[in-house]
């Protein structure tokens, strides 16, 4: 028997890349590059540690109050999965900046890190996440083929 | 600093024309006919998906504008048939189709226009099909 997907309010994702976008780009402005290994880091514990590991759940129920509760519900695996991606360019950039002193590189992987995140936040289109689905349906061979909703109303919500 | 907005602005300005490019309606499928699914007259068709939020949310608008042009509601689901999304190159979901006589496409949206646009556009493709060809 297959385990039921563990759900997220597909705003807490939104919100957690609204804010790691911002912090990219401003890190860029400001020639400030401790934020590619503190954001690699935060990416690290939400992505491979899990939920009790990922800063933004925790950042996220005022935001959530403000904005009232989802429509529906949104498996967490597909943005977990954008997370490791974003942790594995992420920690890329660290190394090229400290490692090799290739501030260019690191820099244009920040950005390409903060460009997607921030369309995600603004536009719902999560790459990442869209990889995961992608990879999934390759790997059973078209069986589970798409993302899994549910309405909150049979499930409640979780965070 | 100017250097550095220069560059990040460049960056967001490529991210920026990559999503419009994928978001754009597809050309291959405003030369089609919906014929093959069975579409052979005035309609309004969505292409989505079970998982998307936006389609769920357009449906109920697109039933009501279907009342108000008197014409048919369609709904595929490319997950079903992703053999259509590869015949009309579907990119995004939803993507949203008015079709004319003999089910030729009309009108193609990818995200749901306001002021009833789509049941305009439905209301003329009707009135041009209920007229006698010249």
């Amino acid at each position: 028997m297959t385990q039921p997907a563990t759900m997220v309010d597909p705003r807490q994702p939104r919100f957690g890349q609204a804010i790691t976008g911002t912090v990219l780009l401003l890190g860029f402005l400001a020639e400030l590059p401790i934020v590619l290994p503190v954001l690699a880091a935060l990416l690290a514990g939400a992505s491979l540690l899990g939920p009790r590991w990922n800063l933004y759940a925790y950042l996220y129920p005022p935001v959530k109050r403000l904005l009232g509760p989802p429509s529906e519900l949104e498996e967490a695996a597909p943005p977990r999965f954008a997370n490791t991606l974003g942790f594995l360019f992420l920690t890329a950039a660290t190394f090229a900046h400290y490692g090799f002193g290739t501030e260019g590189l690191a820099w244009g992987l920040g950005l390409l890190v903060s460009g997607l995140a921030l369309l995600a936040a603004v536009t719902g289109l999560c790459v990442g996440c869209e990889f995961y689905v992608l990879a999934r349906r390759v790997a059973t061979k078209g069986r589970v083929s798409r993302r899994i909703t549910r309405p909150v109303e049979r499930t409640g919500v979780p965070g | 600093m100017i250097e550095r907005l220069a560059i990040a602005a460049a960056v967001f300005a490529a991210v920026a024309v990559a999503y419009w490019l994928w978001k754009r309606p597809p050309r291959r499928l405003g030369r089609s006919d919906l014929a093959p699914l069975g579409i052979r007259e005035p309609a309004i068709v969505q292409f989505s998906t079970a998982d998307c939020a936006p389609c769920r949310k357009a449906e109920p608008r697109l039933r009501e504008a279907a009342t108000r042009s008197e014409v048919p509601y369609r709904r595929i689901d490319v997950d079903d048939r992703p053999d259509v999304a590869r015949e009309y190159g579907i990119r995004t979901v939803p993507t949203i189709v008015v079709t004319g006589r003999g089910g030729r496409v009309m009108e193609v949206w990818t995200s749901l226009p306001e002021n009833g646009e789509i049941a305009e556009a439905a209301r003329r493709a009707r009135i041009a099909t209920a007229r006698p060809r010249a």
